[in-house]
């Protein structure tokens, strides 16, 4: 999944990208609004956290504009105006949820991944596959009921996988929803990042269950 | 004067109005007591010449006929008149039955014309009589007599009692009128009076309502006596006054909770997503020092909101001392030059140490301060800062500028417009540039801002030349 967090105080920019990326996520960040916007609309992000006070342009009007342009990212507005009038404005422009700061970044955590399952219509955190579990909120994999253990990158390949099964997912794509812009990387990068996950599923002996389409990507799924 | 004012009034105009109708009684009582005397006088002299001119002189000796007058006063039954006649010589030639031998005294009428005395008339009673010198007529008129010409005196007494008793009657009538009119006057006047101060009643019971929750409430100057009204007038502004004062206070109060809700949840998420799991001890090194950066900004914040709060109640008093600005400048760069070496800046002097002028020391320096924070917190690594100092200019120029010109005429708005919602922070945080543009304000300095993105970002202080010390 990737996100793309938009905050100028630099202090708190660096926490909450810090913390989100340890939670397996990809982060984009900037200070600036005018640049958040271009960011925004450049790529694709699941979620959007958002500051409302911003230098430039400023998080209320950013998020008309996005919502102008037919843009569906899912936002969560971050901000330290905490009065009725300020929340209902928020959400009525667009945000998806508001957080008032300061704030526990667990909870932070815990919205920006509701907020990821929305976008993905899983009303339910666990996902099955057949006899893998994914646990989306606890982020725990289970194959055959033994637990398997993944790294966050992994799990968030996983997830992403899961949240689509039964879709073909293109390398693009997986490169859109895993790897921030900073990332460099070739197409092999993913087809290792999925032959290692790929390798964890099946160590306890189950079925493939992570299916390369030649050309088009991969899918999660049971069968081929 | 304590104590009730309506009893007061009440007592003061009472003894008031009494004194003035009790000098009236006694003003009235004497004219009239005079008047009254007057005419008995007046009486007793026409009698006392009526009986005079009757007197004849003739050959044959005196001769009195008083069978034309009214003589009933001077009888033994009535006993009211008493007259004697006398020849200047002394021989009585005459006494009234009413005297019944006795005499009337006779003072000494040598001046011409009645003479008027009291005297006591048997049984205590006290009378006033006339004594008159004349001389008789003479029958025939031109008869000659020898030595018996010689002036007549005439004695006529009259009882007073009656008129004593009028008086008396007067005067007591006189009293119960006057002491009826002292009651019915303080009467009204209680009435009135306590009809007058209902106003100051009401206007009592208004103040004794107002309390902090009641700081919109007006008192109402129309409802008020004249002689009020400064005073309501002057309460109404003490009113606005407080509130104004309590709704800053709420307004800093706030404030400082806003402004601190940001570098507050820098704080938390840092310290939240440092402890979610094991790190190194240079990764515990790093988040510990992004942490005390960070309550340095909020502790600037608290600074320059209390500053900011102060300066606009007007509880400052702005100095007005000659202040070297290179000076101010060297002292106040002293703490920055560390943490400006540790961001590798160049810093180019130049300043001229004959710029003097008049300026509140203490608030110039924070306003230096700001300026020189922000710059040396937001200058590119490695750029350069200059600091001037003029004759009447004070300016922070430093090259990595991001901010846009627009930007910054906004930062120095915030607390002019009392727009506390919107606190444009962005690259500078901590309000510090608002500051220096309310102690330009106060200072009367103009605050000169120039941002070039990406260029340089210039402020400057330029002070008017009749600030120059």
């Amino acid at each position: 999944m990737r996100l793309l967090v938009i905050e100028d105080y630099q202090p708190l920019q660096n926490s909450v990208v810090r913390g989100l990326r340890e939670a397996g996520y990809a982060v984009d960040a900037t200070g600036d609004g005018e640049e958040g916007l271009w960011f925004a609309t450049s790529a694709e992000y699941d979620v959007i956290v958002l500051d409302l006070m911003l230098p430039g342009l400023d998080g209320l009007t950013l998020l008309q504009r996005l919502r102008r342009r037919g843009h569906s990212a899912h936002v969560l507005v971050m901000t330290a105006r905490d009065a009725v009038a300020d929340r209902v404005r928020g959400l009525e422009q667009g945000a998806d949820d508001y957080l008032v700061k300061p704030f526990a970044f667990a909870e932070l955590l815990a919205r920006v991944r509701a907020l990821v399952r929305r976008k993905y219509g899983a009303k339910s955190p666990l996902i099955r596959v057949g006899d893998l579990e994914v646990d989306t909120c606890a982020r725990t994999v289970r194959r055959a009921q033994q637990p398997v253990d993944l790294t966050a990158r992994e799990f968030a390949l996983l997830e992403f996988l899961a949240l689509n099964q039964g879709r073909v997912i293109s390398r693009a794509e997986i490169w859109e929803h895993l790897y921030d812009a900073r990332a460099e990387s070739t197409s092999n990068t993913i087809d290792v990042f999925v032959g290692t996950l790929r390798r964890k599923l099946e160590a306890g002996g189950g079925s493939r269950l992570i299916h390369t389409r030649r050309g088009m990507g991969y899918q999660l799924g049971e069968t081929p | 004067m304590t104590g009730s004012l309506r009893r007061v009034l009440i007592v003061r105009t009472a003894l008031a109005v009494g004194a003035a109708l009790a000098l009236a009684g006694v003003a009235l009582d004497r004219l009239i007591e005079r008047d009254l005397r007057r005419q008995f006088d007046r009486g007793l002299a026409d009698k006392a010449a009526m009986l005079a001119s009757i007197v004849e002189l003739t050959p044959q000796g005196y001769e009195l006929d008083f069978a034309d007058l009214d003589m009933t006063e001077f009888e033994v039954t009535a006993s009211q008149g008493f007259l004697e006649l006398w020849r200047d010589d002394g021989p009585v030639l005459y006494r009234s039955p009413s005297l019944a031998g006795t005499d009337l005294p006779a003072p000494d009428h040598s001046r011409p014309g009645p003479l008027y005395h009291d005297l006591a008339l048997r049984s205590d009673r006290s009378g006033r009589a006339v004594t008159l010198q004349f001389t008789p007529r003479r029958e025939p008129a031109d008869a000659v007599f020898g030595n018996r010409q010689l002036p007549l005196v005439l004695t006529l007494a009259r009882d007073t009692s009656s008129m004593s008793g009028a008086i008396a009657r007067f005067r007591l009538a006189l009293l119960a009128v006057l002491l009826a009119t002292v009651l019915v006057v303080a009467g009204t006047l209680a009435a009135v009076i306590r009809a007058s101060l209902r106003p100051i009643n009401r206007l009592a019971t208004q103040i004794a309502g107002l309390d902090d929750g009641a700081l919109d409430s007006r008192l109402s100057e129309t409802a008020v006596p004249e002689e009020f009204r400064p005073v309501v007038g002057r309460l109404n502004e003490l009113l606005e006054r407080l509130r104004a004062a309590f709704a800053r206070e709420r307004t800093l109060a706030a404030d400082v909770a806003h402004e601190l809700r940001t570098p507050l949840a820098g704080l938390a998420t840092t310290l939240e997503v440092t402890a979610s799991r094991e790190r190194s001890v240079q990764d515990y090194r790093g988040a510990i020092a992004e942490c005390r950066l960070i309550t340095d900004d909020m502790r600037k914040l608290v600074d320059n909101l209390l500053a900011l709060a102060r300066l606009e109640s007007g509880d400052t008093a702005i100095a007005r001392r000659p202040v070297s600005l290179a000076r101010l400048l060297e002292e106040a760069w002293k703490p920055f030059r560390e943490p400006a070496a540790a961001r590798h800046l160049q810093i180019a002097w130049d300043v001229s140490h004959d710029g003097e002028v008049l300026a509140d020391p203490a608030l110039l320096e924070v306003a230096v301060r700001n300026l020189l924070d922000n710059a040396v917190s937001y200058t590119d690594e490695g750029g350069t800062i200059s600091l001037r100092a003029g004759t009447v200019t004070l300016g922070v120029v430093n090259t990595g500028c991001a901010l846009t010109q627009a930007g910054a005429d906004e930062l120095r708005g915030r607390f002019r417009r009392g727009d506390t919602a919107r606190s444009a922070r962005g690259a500078h945080c901590g309000l510090g540039l608002s500051l220096v543009a309310s102690v330009a304000d106060a200072l009367g300095a103009d605050l000169r801002i120039q941002a070039e993105p990406g260029g340089v970002y210039e402020v400057a202080l330029v002070f008017p030349g009749h600030l120059k010390a």
